[in-house]
């Protein structure tokens, strides 16, 4: 048989060697990966927030009571038009450097930062998150709302100009 | 190629080596995050959302397979092809991306810590490339088994 010919046939095992060990792996190992993958937006925002410590709506109105939340609201000024609501910042992840003194005092005074999701995709919240990690703040969790009941009234233009 | 036969045997058996091991380690660092592989792959946009899982529990244990074999030494000549094949097509998924120039990951070697795809991935890409080019062309020229 001529080399490349046999070479060919040699690769091809291979590749199906990989595919059979690939299957029965991924069959056996627990919380191996489903064949067909979930892309959706929903799945997406799950994943870009693994990690991170959320916050249910429960708590979040119970700390609003009791006056111990500081939203986090990603948007920051610029696009979010609006002047923080008393109890929030506007902070975009751009801003968290020369911020994060800032947020260390409000930690350390025992109040709670909630990152608000802008949105039910909660991209720039997902990515305000990962910055103030990748700066070193973790004493914070998310408020990731749900679509069937919206975003928290007092905070979101969305939801002010339906009410 | 000239030489002597022991000069090109050493050559060719540093090349598996190097060849065999960077896609043993990049295969077994995709193996431990599958899900993180997958979110590499499918922010390349460039495969249908349908085959980026398979793409994601397949192509690392091709890796592992085939590293193994070029390092053992068993069927180098498909081995180096293989591996030579999949260097292309990572090269020019990269290259589609630096051209796009979007701001992801190369996910070669593990879904995060990497930093931005950049001309600097493409660069090892052609070099591993070459590397498997050199071992498919003269893999006949390493000197036989005892």
């Amino acid at each position: 048989m001529p080399s490349f010919t046999r070479s060919v046939s040699h690769a091809i095992l291979l590749v199906l060697a990989g595919v059979v060990v690939a299957a029965v792996t991924n069959f056996l190992r627990p919380g191996g990966l489903p064949w067909k993958g979930d892309w959706s937006a929903q799945a997406q925002r799950e994943l870009s927030l693994r990690g991170f410590d959320s916050i249910t709506r429960g708590e979040y109105e119970a700390m609003e009571r009791e006056g111990r939340l500081v939203l986090l609201d990603p948007r920051g000024l610029r696009l979010s038009g609006a002047t923080p609501s008393p109890g929030s910042l506007n902070l975009s992840p751009g801003d968290v450097p020369p911020r994060i003194g800032e947020l260390r005092v409000l930690s350390d005074a025992g109040m709670v930062l909630v990152v608000l999701c802008e949105s039910e995709r909660c991209a720039l919240g997902a990515e305000l998150a990962a910055t103030l990690r990748k700066n070193g703040f973790s004493a914070f969790r998310v408020f990731r709302w749900e679509k069937r009941r919206g975003p928290p009234g007092e905070i979101l233009p969305e939801k002010r100009e339906g009410t | 190629m000239t030489g002597s036969p022991r000069f090109w045997t050493s050559v060719l058996l540093v090349m598996r080596f190097i060849l065999g091991g960077v896609f043993l380690y990049a295969g077994v660092t995709k193996i431990i995050d599958p899900a993180g592989f997958a979110q590499s792959i499918h922010n390349y946009q460039i495969l249908p959302v349908v085959l980026v899982h398979p793409a994601a529990i397949i192509l690392p244990w091709v890796e592992v397979v085939a590293g193994t074999a070029l390092v053992m030494r068993w069927w180098t000549g498909g081995a180096s092809l293989l591996l030579s094949a999949l260097m292309f097509v990572f090269f020019i998924a990269l290259a589609i991306t630096v051209a796009r120039g979007l701001d992801i990951s190369c996910g070669c070697f593990s879904s995060t810590g990497e930093g931005k795809v950049s001309w600097l991935n493409l660069v090892r890409d052609f070099f591993f490339f070459s590397v498997g080019a050199v071992l498919f062309l003269y893999h006949d020229r390493e000197g036989r088994r005892s």
